[in-house]
Formats: structure tokens, sequence, C-alpha cells
């Protein structure tokens, strides 16, 4: 045995004969117990130093690299990485543009395949505008996602949950539809909003220009939208009510606007919640059904509750995120009184 | 030595579990060039040391939430390394079998088997004298021993009989061996020491 540790010791060491390679060659291909020992003794005795290499450093930016790559499609798992990157992707929605551009480049010069998919996603907390291969626009409001196929301008079809603003461009040669978990909207060349949050008991469609037709998810056609007009379907009873709206106040939000006009408490409290990914607990049936009008333009949730209690009889706490016992952050939390 | 060691790496490897990057670049800082030294040792080669260092941290990363931070951090990375490092060793000595075959006839003859060498310089010389082969001779010689292909297969490849190929291979393999024993008047045998950029 010690025959054998000399062998290795002497391998390592650099200056070693053709036996001394063979018997090492042998050792790991029979994973002998005496090399293992050895080369773990060896390790315990490697030295620690602090890694100043530039080979290490440039190891560590590929596994980077690597890592991030992996990261991609659990974009929307809990990890301190994606807390990391939606607290940046709020106040910087320039590299998500630049993610989108880049994204729809691939698509439109990728190959065509029937089984890929391209996805968008807009962070909690942050506003994301995308571009179809197609050329039509739109909005990702806060927490919501669009998916569309590869071969899009065959057969432009998205899916969408969460909040999305279209800008559709109106094409003679095929219609343009959204799938929703809910509903499908059949479209022919329009703005309009769609809101299908995957926690929320209802789903709206909201028609700003032109003309929409809302199917079930059999593709029967249950109703049409004209401009200024809004769609509300009950998850739970499957029921779609249509009600006439100013549609600006439901469509500002992709400006950076929040447009309430006569709008109750519990609605405001909603779209707030909505877009700064925070909990809402209004205090009293009247406070939940006060009516207010205001315009919100970018503010952060401090300062628009602080404009709310100076124009309302409002007071208000905010309970800052705090670190529970596993590690993660409870969400904000704010609670409103009437005084 | 181990436990205020396993009591630093605990909390490192708590965070890491959770998929926190900041813990996994303290880990890389700490370990990685402890383990390229250590790999170096192994495969002699500056490029396979930073495979190995790339692909135990990249499979500590996947692995995180397995990892356990009650045990030790370090014997956990002397086992991953070890199995990556037996992978490249054993695949580095698959490629090398022929011309280790070559240099052991080689040195048995010469009763040269336990002196000093420098292996790596030796292979780098196989290497060298295989490409001055005649080019027949070389296609022949590469086929069977780089590709693998059969005596019948390579006799039917190029059109020629098998008895050709086998002349051919052996005419090849004297060669080769010739050169080298001539080279060894230039101290090939003399302890070389490995220069490791």
């Amino acid at each position: 045995m010690d025959a054998k540790k000399d062998k290795i010791d002497r391998f390592t060491s650099d200056k070693y004969s053709f036996n001394d390679y063979l018997s090492v060659s042998s050792g790991f291909q029979q994973e002998e117990k005496e090399l293992i020992t050895a080369m773990e003794g060896d390790w315990n005795e490697t030295e620690f130093s602090p890694a100043h290499d530039v080979r290490l450093n440039k190891i560590l930016d590929n596994l980077h690299q690597q890592i991030a790559a992996r990261n991609q499609p659990k974009r929307y798992t809990i990890s301190s990485i994606y807390r990391l990157f939606s607290k940046i992707a709020a106040i910087l929605i320039i590299p998500a543009l630049i993610t989108i551009s880049i994204l729809t480049y691939i698509t439109v010069n990728a190959p065509e395949n029937e089984e890929s998919w391209a996805e968008i996603h807009a962070p909690l907390g942050s506003r994301t505008k995308f571009k179809l291969p197609d050329g039509s626009v739109g909005w990702l409001n806060s927490g919501s996602m669009i998916k569309y196929p590869i071969n899009f301008r065959k057969d432009r079809k998205v899916e969408v949950t969460g909040e999305v603003w279209f800008d559709v461009v109106h094409l003679h040669t095929s219609d343009f539809r959204v799938i929703t978990p809910y509903f499908n909207v059949k479209v022919v060349g329009t703005q309009f909003n769609v809101i299908a949050y995957e926690n929320e008991t209802t789903a709206e469609v909201i028609l700003e220009r032109g003309k929409v037709l809302l199917l079930d998810k059999h593709d029967q056609v249950k109703g049409e939208l004209k401009p200024d007009q809004q769609m509300v379907f009950n998850r739970l009873t499957k029921e779609m009510v249509k009600s006439n709206i100013d549609s600006r106040n439901y469509t500002s939000w992709k400006d950076g606007l929040l447009v309430f006009k006569n709008v109750p408490m519990t609605e405001i409290a909603r779209r707030l919640e909505r877009k700064y990914n925070t909990e809402i607990v209004l205090h009293g049936d009247s406070l939940k059904s006060s009516v207010f009008r205001a315009t919100f333009l970018d503010e952060n949730i401090d300062e628009i509750c602080k404009m709310l209690s100076t124009v309302a009889p409002i007071r208000y706490k905010i309970h800052k995120r705090e670190k529970q016992a596993d590690s993660t952050f409870t969400n904000s939390k704010i609670e409103m009184w009437l005084k | 030595m181990n436990s205020p060691l396993k009591h630093i790496d605990h909390l490192a490897v708590e965070n890491l579990q959770k998929g926190d990057i900041k813990a996994f670049d303290d880990l890389f800082n700490k370990y990685s060039s402890r383990l390229f030294s250590f790999s170096l040792k192994y495969l002699k080669s500056n490029e396979e040391a930073e495979e190995v260092v790339q692909e135990v941290f990249l499979y500590i990363w996947d692995k995180r939430e397995g990892l356990k931070p009650d045990q030790s951090f370090n014997s956990y990375i002397f086992t991953i390394a070890y199995n990556i490092i037996k992978k490249y060793f054993l695949k580095k000595s698959r490629d090398n079998a022929f011309k280790d075959d070559l240099i052991y006839s080689l040195l048995q003859q010469e009763n040269k088997l336990d002196q000093i060498i420098d292996y790596k310089f030796l292979l780098e010389k196989v290497e060298k004298y295989i490409e001055a082969l005649p080019k027949r001779r070389k296609e022949i010689f590469v086929k069977r021993k780089y590709d693998g292909l059969s005596v019948k297969q390579i006799a039917k490849e190029l059109g020629i009989s098998p008895n050709t190929v086998e002349n051919q291979l052996a005419s090849a393999q004297k060669q080769i061996q010739e050169e080298l024993q001539k080279e060894k008047l230039a101290g090939l045998l003399f302890f070389v020491l490995f220069v490791s950029i």
C-alpha cells in the first residue's frame, strides 16, 4: 500500500516513471481505495488561497452565464435572484425592452418551428412593452405574461395571463386571436385591454378602438364589443356582463397613469395591489363603497397613500416587507380606515 | 482544521441551497484556486484543470437543493472533484491508449519502465512521428488507431487487400518505435520538469 502511495506521490509531483503513471491509471480504472484515500489526503493538504487568478475569474464569469441561462425558464420561481431581478426591472424597464427586441429579432429570424413559443414576462411591480412579429404592439402590466408561437405570422394567436393592452395591426389575410384561460378574443385590428389574472375571480376585456368578438373556450361567439365597452367574465358563474365605460380609466396604466373617475375604493385598491405588488386591506364597509376621482402618474405607493389621505378622510398604515424565518419576504401590506 | 472551516461554510451552503448567487461566489472564491491546483496535479493540463473547476461548480449549483449544510462541504467538493477528474483522466488514457502501448513497449525493451520520464513529452513525440509517416501509411494508421476501424473496413474503404493494410500498420509501428529509440540519445528519458503555466 505504501508503494502505491509513493507512486501516486511521485505522479502528482511530476517526477514519475511510466510505471507510476500506469499505477495511477489503473487506480482510476478500478476505483482503488488507496488512490481515493491518497487523493483525499492530497486535497486536504492543498493550500487555500484567495482566488485572484484571471483564469478563475474567467471561469466564474462562464459559470454566471450558464447559471443565468439555466434560470431563464424558471423566472417565476420564488428565489432571491428573481426578487432582485424584479426590483431592478421595476426601476428599469429598458433592459426588458432590450430583451424583447432581441427576442423579437430572434423570433423573426429563427427558422419556423411548429413546437416553439416565445414568452414575454413583466415581473411584479413593472410594466413591459412588447412588439409582435406582425408589428402589433402592446404593454404587459405587472406580473403578466404573453406567449406566442414562433410561426406567429402564419397563425396570429397569443396566450395571455394577467393584464395586457394591445394595439393590433389589421390584416385582411388573418385574424388575431387572444387566448386566455377563461375566454378567447377575436380581433379585427384595434386597441383593447385584456385582464385575466389567475388569482382573481373576474376577467375582463376593455375596448378602446375598433371591434372585438368574444368567444368562449369552445370558440362559440358570446358577444361583441364596441369602443368604450367592457365585458366582465365571472369565473364562478361563467357569466359575461357587458357595460359602457370610459376606456381611458382602464387602459391608461400602459402610459404609467392610474386614472380613476368615480371608481369605488375596492376597485382602486385592487388596481393598486396589482400595480405595486402589495396587499391593501380596507377596514369598514363605508370606506369600501366610497367613490373617488383621481389620476396618479407613476408615483410610488407611499406617495399615493399620502395623496389619498390629504384629499379624503383616510388614515393609512404601511407595513414594510419583512424577512420571515425561511428567509423569504412577506409582501408589503397597507391598511386603510376612514377617519 | 475541519471544524472551524465547516462552521464557516455552513451558512454559505445554507444560502446556496436557496439559490443565493452571492453564497455561490463566496464558495467559488474559497475553493476554486485549490481545486485548480489539485486537478492540475492529476491531469497535467491547464485547460482540463479549468474544465474540472467549471464542471464541479456547475454541478454544485445544479444540485444545490440537495446540499446538506451540516456535512462538511470540503469533503463534498472533494468527492465531486474526484469523480470528474477520474472521468477526464480515463477519457484521456482511452484516447492515448495506443500511444501508451507504443511507449510501453519501447520502455520495456529498454528496461526503462521505472525511470523518471516526461510522459507528456513522450506523447508529443509519438504524435510527431505519426505526423511524419508517409501519407498512405499515416492514413491507414490513423483510421485504425484513432477512428478504431477494423483492418477489413480499411481494406474495403481504400480498395486494397487486408494484407497490405496489416503490412502498412506494422511498418508504421516499427517506424515510430525506431524514431523513439533514436530520440533517447537526445536525453528523452532524463527527467524534464513539467512547466505548468
